[in-house]
């Protein structure tokens, strides 16, 4: 014992960060996102509405793999599929799928939900962000606990892709045949980055309970309807 | 006070459009340019007009490609869809019969879901591979030469494996079809349950039209999902499939990342997103006319 700190924690608390920004980007981004969209869409009736809308729903809707080309091609020569690569591919992926899912609903939400309380408010003296905050988001909320239900859960299943993010933790993983693996992290015995990893993603299933919790109390008004 | 109201809109609406431009529409733009040029790998590059487009109507594969990949998708949705339009629809039943007991209800509720959401299941590149071993062995095809039996037993296996990844996304369309089944009036179904008739019908009459906006918006997102997962028999079978049981998607890694020809890939891309995306909005706008005309709710299926 010579009273440092253990071995297996510099090479473990990179990857806690890694995957507790990554975590936190995805959830919360994706619920901003889609909340100040949906708001826009429902309830401000400005120009170019409806163009805006539905090019947003085709650039959300497109498949992944129509960008795979252009975002293989913008890596390195040779370069494998992490770093800056991943990051895009993970930005484009998993906060895209959700987002498409996620304006929609809460432009539903927002369209059905009472206007008064928003009024009421603008009639008191707020402004229009007050009045979106205190008015309007308060109920929005079981649908967008239903959302950080599903994101949470889809990003917990991709944490086989966090070593891929960052140029630190891939060297072996990566090296065979240029696959995100994150097994192969676990058969090189670098259990202190796998570790690192599932402790970074641990308040993701507290927001997948809490999201649970609230949508279930909220009952049903998500207004998941065309 | 307009140009105030277009100005807070935009406020709103620029953080979802930055995102698009900077993750969606710059890479799809990039992918645009390079179907125009010749492109193999990371090699030179050479402007190539419409040749890869020209290329494309040459390709003696890409019907049966094509054909093959609405079978799956159409199958895979399907099934996907009824299976979780008829789990919701018995949940919001329980869940009406337990109303009475809130905390009953709750309980059921966070179990059910979490049940759906938690269950690992079993790994679809596992399965699908033991599947085609089991098939290889079968006694009924030992009479086939060896190669026949690879041949079918990968075709068998692809559609396990599509089918075990549509699993995963059936509890998301569940929770879709919970949310509307649970929203349905419940005096328009008490008042068609007390008027009688057997319960096929009701369902029919009532309870699908009722829910012909949900069904729109969970087969959409469905569709999206499933096009997603159709190029993973190649990450589990790969070499075993064959030409003729391609997916889209199996032929584009093939003709991209095997053969390194990128533009042709590109061009291959652009058109079939170009050719999906006008079938969806022809098909939509008129699936959503006739939900709204004279299909569900037209007076043919009104109750008697």
């Amino acid at each position: 014992m010579n009273g440092g700190p253990p071995a297996w924690l510099p090479a473990a608390l990179p990857a806690v960060a890694l995957a507790w920004i990554y975590a936190t980007l995805v959830v919360v981004g994706m619920l901003a996102l889609s909340t100040l969209a949906g708001h826009a869409l429902a309830r401000m009736p400005f120009r170019w509405h409806g163009p805006l809308f539905w090019s947003a729903l085709v650039l959300l809707l497109m498949p992944d793999h129509v960008l795979l080309p252009a975002l293989h091609l913008s890596s390195a020569p040779g370069g494998t599929l992490e770093g800056q690569f991943a990051w895009r591919i993970a930005g484009s992926h998993h906060m895209r799928l959700h987002l498409a899912l996620g304006v929609f609903l809460l432009r539903q939400c927002f369209r059905r939900a009472p206007a008064e309380y928003e009024s009421a408010a603008q009639l008191e003296g707020a402004g229009p962000w007050q009045g979106f905050f205190r008015a309007a988001l308060p109920l929005a909320t079981p649908v967008i606990a239903l959302l950080a239900l599903f994101v949470s859960r889809a990003v917990f299943d991709a944490v086989h892709e966090l070593p891929a993010l960052s140029g630190a933790l891939h060297e072996s993983a990566l090296a065979r045949g240029g696959m995100i693996d994150f097994l192969a992290l676990a058969r090189d015995w670098r259990n202190s980055e796998v570790a690192g990893i599932l402790v970074g993603t641990a308040p993701l299933p507290l927001v997948f309970l809490f999201g649970l919790r609230r949508w279930s109390r909220g009952g049903v008004s998500g207004g998941i309807r065309a | 006070m307009k140009r105030r109201r277009d100005l807070l809109a935009a406020l709103f609406l620029l953080p979802l459009f930055l995102y698009l431009l900077v993750f969606v529409l710059a890479p799809a733009l990039d992918t645009l340019g390079i179907s125009l040029q010749h492109r193999e790998n990371f090699g030179p590059v050479q402007f190539a007009g419409l040749a890869n487009y020209v290329r494309l109507t040459g390709n003696p594969l890409l019907p049966s490609i094509a054909a093959f990949t609405f079978l799956q998708l159409a199958s895979a949705v399907a099934i996907s869809q009824a299976l979780a339009l008829s789990l919701a629809l018995v949940a919001a039943g329980l869940w009406r019969r337990l109303a009475r007991n809130p905390r009953a209800a709750l309980l059921l509720a966070i179990g059910g879901v979490a049940a759906v959401f938690l269950y690992p299941g079993f790994s679809p590149d596992f399965s699908a591979n033991r599947f085609r071993m089991f098939l290889i062995d079968f006694a009924l095809l030992a009479w086939l030469p060896m190669e026949e039996r690879w041949r079918i037993a990968g075709s068998m296996a692809h559609w396990v494996d599509t089918l075990g990844a549509v699993r995963e996304f059936a509890g998301f369309t569940f929770c879709v079809y919970l949310c509307g089944a649970l929203a349905l009036p419940r005096d328009v179904l008490e008042a068609a349950r007390v008027d009688g008739g057997p319960a096929w019908r009701r369902l029919w009459t009532v309870t699908l039209p009722l829910l012909a906006p949900t069904i729109l918006v969970a087969t959409m997102l469905d569709l999206f999902r499933v096009v997603q997962v159709l190029d993973r028999p190649q990450i589990t079978l790969s070499g075993s499939l064959g030409e003729s049981g391609s997916t889209g998607l199996i032929y584009l890694i093939q003709v991209s990342f095997r053969e390194g020809l990128f533009g042709y890939a590109a061009a291959l891309l652009v058109a079939s997103y170009v050719v999906a995306a006008l079938a969806a909005a022809l098909l939509g706008n008129s699936g959503v006319r006739w939900l709204r005309g004279a299909g569900w709710l037209g007076r043919a299926n009104r109750m008697p």
